[in-house]
């Protein structure tokens, strides 16, 4: 059985002519499934949780980047596949997966093509796409080997899924995690910025700001955090258009 | 590796760049780029390429190498070693060929191996022997 988990803003007036047309898809397409809605008195996690007993097929989160962060966190360990329907802003995930609508995303989720892909994991949390801090008072030590001390003001992203860049060089199925370490230096007249590059899959990071962790552009993680990945770990429903 | 240098560093594991300090021993597999400082001891399998601006004070080892910047330590290189104009060494270095360029500035010893190590004292004293009976 499919398990659709709609994220708490589709609440929202705004969204319910989008719902209703994604859930007479699925049913169209031969899809059906349960429909769960987030709210004030439903958390997603707990839905996950009462719903994992019934041996789901797949869990289906219909919003954006934090929906799907949110039930890959909740699935723990779990082995289950996942798929996305994205609606409103903020889904680059979904848009690197090859799904670019809620229409696309049902024929996608109907065509059941699956990878396996790794996971970022930061301290107990997981994240698909990327982690990102400020550089500021950041301290990164990698492989337990040396440190890396950023100067200047700028960011520092770790990912797994590359969905805004356009390095080749990012795989989300390479068992290793990419690190951008970014600065920008502001001139009289202009703005320059340098770039530092480490692939590693095992990093302790502190900052001495108390600076957080922002995963997959939604969940704030507080540091210090030891980052690592988990190759493989990930089912996940793609499209023929995605970007890895 | 000296014609072909921007085929050899497409493919980079690492890049250091001016704005990150490094500490520590730092072991890598791939490429290496170094515009940045770095403090401890740097040792990859692949090329090492030392832009103009960084800083290193650390044991190199490597591959290949181009060195446009400072150095304070020995430069250990298995193949082919290029010190530019800006390149400035204080220390041992060894490597199978090497080009130093004009301007470049170099205090310490200069080896050229088969292997790119440096020479111990006993391979020293045997080649001095072979030369005495030639």
């Amino acid at each position: 059985m499919h398990i659709y988990i709609y994220d708490q803003f589709l609440n929202q007036r705004k969204y319910d002519k989008i719902v209703s047309k994604i859930e007479i898809r699925v049913t169209d397409l031969g899809l059906g499934g349960k429909n769960c809605h987030v709210g004030p008195l439903k958390s997603l996690r707990s839905i996950v949780k009462d719903e994992l007993r019934n041996n789901p097929k797949t869990f289906i989160a219909v919003g954006n980047n934090k929906t799907l962060s949110e039930i890959v966190n909740a699935l723990g360990d779990e082995d289950v596949a996942v798929g996305i329907i994205p609606v409103g802003p903020n889904n680059s995930i979904a848009s690197t997966l090859g799904i670019e609508n809620e229409d696309n995303a049902c024929n996608i989720l109907s065509a059941r093509l699956i990878e396996k892909i790794d996971l970022g994991v930061i301290n107990e949390n997981y994240f698909i796409s990327s982690a990102i801090i400020n550089t500021q008072g950041t301290i990164i030590e990698v492989n337990e080997q040396y440190t890396m001390e950023p100067i200047g003001i700028g960011t520092v992203e770790i990912i797994n899924l590359n969905t805004q860049r356009e390095q080749s060089a990012v795989s989300p199925q390479d068992g290793i995690l990419e690190t951008f370490i970014k600065i920008t230096q502001k001139k009289l007249l202009s703005k320059t910025s340098n770039q530092s590059f480490l692939r590693s899959n095992r990093l302790i990071i502190n900052n001495l700001n108390n600076k957080n962790f922002i995963i997959d552009n939604s969940v704030e993680i507080k540091t210090p955090v030891q980052v690592g990945v988990i190759p493989d770990r990930l089912s996940i429903i793609v499209g023929k258009e995605r970007k890895f | 590796m000296f014609k072909k240098e921007d085929q050899d560093f497409k493919e980079v594991e690492t890049i250091i760049g001016p704005s990150v300090k490094v500490e520590g021993d730092f072991v890598g597999h791939g490429n290496l780029v170094i515009e940045g400082v770095v403090k401890g001891s740097v040792k990859t399998e692949g090329n090492l390429k030392v832009g103009e601006k960084s800083q290193v004070s650390a044991s190199v080892s490597a591959a290949n190498a181009i060195i446009s910047g400072e150095i304070k330590g020995s430069v250990s290189i298995a193949g082919d070693l290029e010190l530019t104009a800006s390149a400035k060494i204080w220390g041992d270095i060894s490597a199978k060929s090497i080009c130093i360029a004009r301007g470049a500035f170099l205090t310490g010893n200069c080896n050229m191996t088969e292997t790119g190590k440096n020479n111990t004292a006993k391979e020293i004293e045997t080649a001095e022997e072979e030369s005495d009976v030639l």
